[in-house]
């Protein structure tokens, strides 16, 4: 099976620190990759040079055999993306911020804008308050909202930066059954960030995970292991 | 209460904006002189708008007053009430069980205090700047005052002048605070400072023109309605020997600083539980 | 690119203070009215000229004060708003994250600025013309300072020539102010820059009073005076502010 994305030893080094260094990953395309790592370790800075929001200092990204660095513009047309928290524009309703954004998306044609925001809306379960403005939602509502709006362009790959934030142990399972809705029927690959092992360890077929910038494991968990246990022993070498 | 200034103080002083500003006065002393002495060129030495060391502190403020000083009491209120309520920042003071009223009030205290160590700083590096490019005679004339004064009388009406501007900017204070806590945005408390400001410049020159229709004093009075009019020209009124007016502008300031807090007190009020 | 100026249009005006910036304006054109009626029709070219309003040069007089609006309120507070304020809080990352070139944002963002100025500065010559006209001592000729005199078509050409030269310099301001927007890391150093830029410009040359006091360097321009240092000031602004906005924005780091 073909990679969906491709990370070839990127680096980004800001005011002559690492942020990330030389690090390498590939996902396969229906795979649900988690990116483990402790505050700070980089995930966020990855998830960035991977949404194009940043350039990175050495090395190339690929999605879908597109660089983003040289093509961020077509590259990105694979990408729906939650970057760190979900922030909106809050004078505005959670339909009409996906109008909005819907529109900066030339593959979906102007008549079916409406139909594709009812689609996200359903999909996320936010349809009951999406004539409300953004101002008025909970942190778990607006999660909702920023898969919502990471699904408006049909892409191929989800990217989540820490999608559970927020939510509670209900919204946790309703996240994770979306999740595994969104692979399986809808046939999205998802990389996902987090610091709750309990929750990659039972949504992830794939995981990755960076200490201070550098990848230092990656690969799949057999039945048997325990990833909070991998954790621990991988951050206390 | 003691111990919210201290940490308001200490969170002012945290920010490059605060120092930007405090860097930008030499520069702002250096563009007023620039100004007086170009004004020099075509003035005779005997009027009091001729600028020397002596009188440069009050000349170089005159017009930085009214334009530069004000914008910075905006931006420091736009600063620590907009951005900080609207952004939810102050949760993080408020649970430390301090009431909205009190946080606001201590936020008040501190920009007093910005203001008063800002004029300091403005007053010495004018004097340095006054020493270092214009002439020093040991008397010149003063706005207002028959005799000339000399270096030592000079520095007292000085003081005098800086102590009135003080009082100004704490009235200025009192509407852009208000400005700033109704304001959802930063950008919305800068754009109706301005517009206060501007109105504030405008609305003197207006009545003016209805000279005819109005008597003399009326008008005056009206002028010196105006916070910025008051800071242009009527601080060197308010010190001259014999001023009529003295009392009415400390009327109009104690007005303006009485009817804003009456604002924000009743804004605040219905304020205190609606942080989300 | 149609889709992208829709969408920022949308945002825009979504923006309840973009409806009422625009209210307030239409009040202070009113106000304007008002005013010149009031005063018995005399305004001024300059600190040193007064002149008596009529049906054939009211028109030009409007941006006096209205200029004073415009350059130190609504724009800079729609431009941050809109190039800086939506960075700083966050939001601007969804739409930085869709699949459109960097430069097809910030164009769509400056159109959005410069038309929304364009509509206010048409709008205000519009009421202005019909103010002079049906308000103002009618006169069938006239003349503006140090030029010939004009009959209605000529004075109308001038007035129009007055409003196109007043908004180019409006255009400068949004293209200092986006690029404060860009290059300060929130809306109230972005603010203060594009204010302190308009003042400051005054103490670095009297060149830039057209800055402060709009109305005044343009009728001195109409007069044939002072063009080079006018015309050449407002274009090396306009096309560096402008290039250097457009090359940060393409190369900016998305941190925040």
């Amino acid at each position: 099976m073909k990679n969906i994305v491709e990370l070839q030893a990127v680096s980004k080094k800001v005011r002559g620190k690492y942020l990330v260094r030389d690090v390498s990953i590939q996902v396969e395309k229906g795979a649900i990759c988690g990116l483990l790592g402790p505050n700070g370790a980089g995930k966020t800075t990855i998830i960035r040079m991977l949404t194009g929001l940043i350039r990175p200092t050495s090395g190339d990204i690929f999605i879908n055999e597109q660089s983003v660095v040289t093509n961020r513009a077509s590259a990105l047309k694979n990408v729906g993306a939650i970057v760190e928290s979900p922030i909106f524009f809050p004078y505005m309703t959670g339909r009409e911020n996906l109008k909005n954004l819907v529109r900066l998306h030339d593959t979906i044609p102007k008549l079916e804008e409406n139909a594709k925001v009812a689609e996200v809306l359903q999909i996320s379960g936010l349809e009951a308050r999406a004539d409300e403005k953004v101002r008025t939602y909970s942190l778990g509502m607006k999660q909702r909202l920023g898969i919502a709006q990471a699904l408006l362009g049909d892409p191929a790959l989800l990217i989540l930066d820490e999608p559970a934030n927020g939510l509670d142990p209900m919204g946790m399972r309703e996240l994770r059954e979306l999740i595994l809705t969104l692979k399986n029927k809808y046939d999205k690959t998802i990389l996902l960030s987090s610091h709750l092992l309990d929750e990659i360890q039972k949504m992830c077929n794939q995981i990755v995970i960076i200490r201070e910038g550098e990848l230092i494991w990656s690969g799949e968990l057999d039945d048997e292991q325990n990833l909070e246990e991998v954790f621990i022993e991988l951050m206390s070498k | 209460m003691s111990k919210l200034l201290a940490s308001e103080w200490e969170r002012l002083w945290k920010r490059k904006v605060t120092w930007l500003m405090f860097a930008a006065i030499p520069i702002m002393v250096y563009a007023a002189a620039k100004y007086c002495l170009h004004q020099n060129n075509n003035l005779s030495p005997d009027l009091p708008q001729f600028t020397v060391a002596g009188n440069f502190p009050v000349l170089g403020l005159a017009e930085m007053l009214m334009t530069a000083f004000n914008f910075v009491v905006l931006v420091i209120a736009a600063m620590i009430v907009t951005e900080e309520y609207r952004s939810g920042q102050l949760r993080m003071v408020l649970i430390r069980a301090h009431s909205f009223q009190q946080i606001i009030i201590a936020k008040y205290i501190v920009l007093a205090g910005f203001i008063f160590l800002y004029l300091v700083a403005y007053f010495i590096s004018c004097y340095g700047m006054g020493y270092a490019l214009f002439s020093n005679p040991e008397t010149y004339p003063q706005f207002h005052y028959q005799d000339h004064v000399t270096l030592g009388e000079g520095f007292i009406y000085n003081l005098k002048f800086y102590g009135l501007a003080f009082l100004t900017l704490v009235a200025m204070s009192s509407v852009v605070f208000f400005i700033a806590i109704v304001s959802h945005t930063t950008t919305t408390t800068l754009g109706i400072g301005i517009g206060f400001l501007l109105i504030s410049f405008l609305y003197p020159n207006i009545i003016q023109l209805f000279q005819q229709f109005l008597n003399n004093e009326v008008v005056i009075k009206l002028f010196f309605t105006s916070i910025p009019m008051i800071q242009w020209e009527g601080l060197t009124l308010m010190l001259a020997k014999s001023s009529s007016l003295y009392g009415w502008m400390l009327l109009v300031l104690s007005c303006y600083i009485l009817l804003f807090h009456l604002l924000i007190i009743l804004v605040t009020r219905r304020k205190s539980d609606i942080f989300i | 690119m149609r889709s992208i100026l829709l969408s920022e249009y949308e945002r825009a005006f979504k923006r309840k203070k973009t409806s009422i910036g625009i209210l307030v304006y239409c009040f202070l054109l009113t106000l304007e009215c008002v005013f010149l009626y009031l005063t018995g029709g005399i305004s001024f070219y300059d600190a040193n000229h007064s002149v008596q309003l009529n049906s054939i040069n009211t028109a030009s007089f409007f941006l006096r004060e209205l200029g004073l609006f415009i350059n130190f309120i609504l724009i800079p507070m729609f431009v941050v708003d809109s190039f800086n304020g939506e960075y700083s809080s966050g939001a601007l990352r969804l739409v930085l994250i869709r699949p459109q070139k960097r430069v097809s944002l910030f164009l769509a963002k400056w159109i959005v600025q410069a038309s929304l100025i364009l509509a206010l500065t048409v709008f205000t010559w519009l009421i202005a013309t019909i103010f002079g006209q049906m308000i103002m001592p009618y006169v069938s000729e006239t003349n503006f300072l140090n030029t010939e005199s004009m009959n209605i078509f000529e004075g109308l050409i001038y007035s129009i020539k007055f409003y196109g030269l007043s908004y180019v310099i409006f255009l400068c301001v949004i293209g200092l102010s986006s690029f404060m927007s860009i290059v300060m890391p929130n809306p109230i150093m972005a603010y203060m820059g594009t204010v302190a830029c308009l003042i400051g410009g005054v103490y670095i040359s009297g060149q830039f009073i057209y800055f402060v006091i709009v109305s005044d360097s343009v009728f001195e321009v109409l007069g044939n005076a002072n063009q080079y240092g006018f015309y050449s000031s407002l274009l090396f602004l306009f096309v560096i502010s402008h290039i250097m906005s457009i090359g940060i924005w393409n190369r900016k780091q998305w941190m925040g």
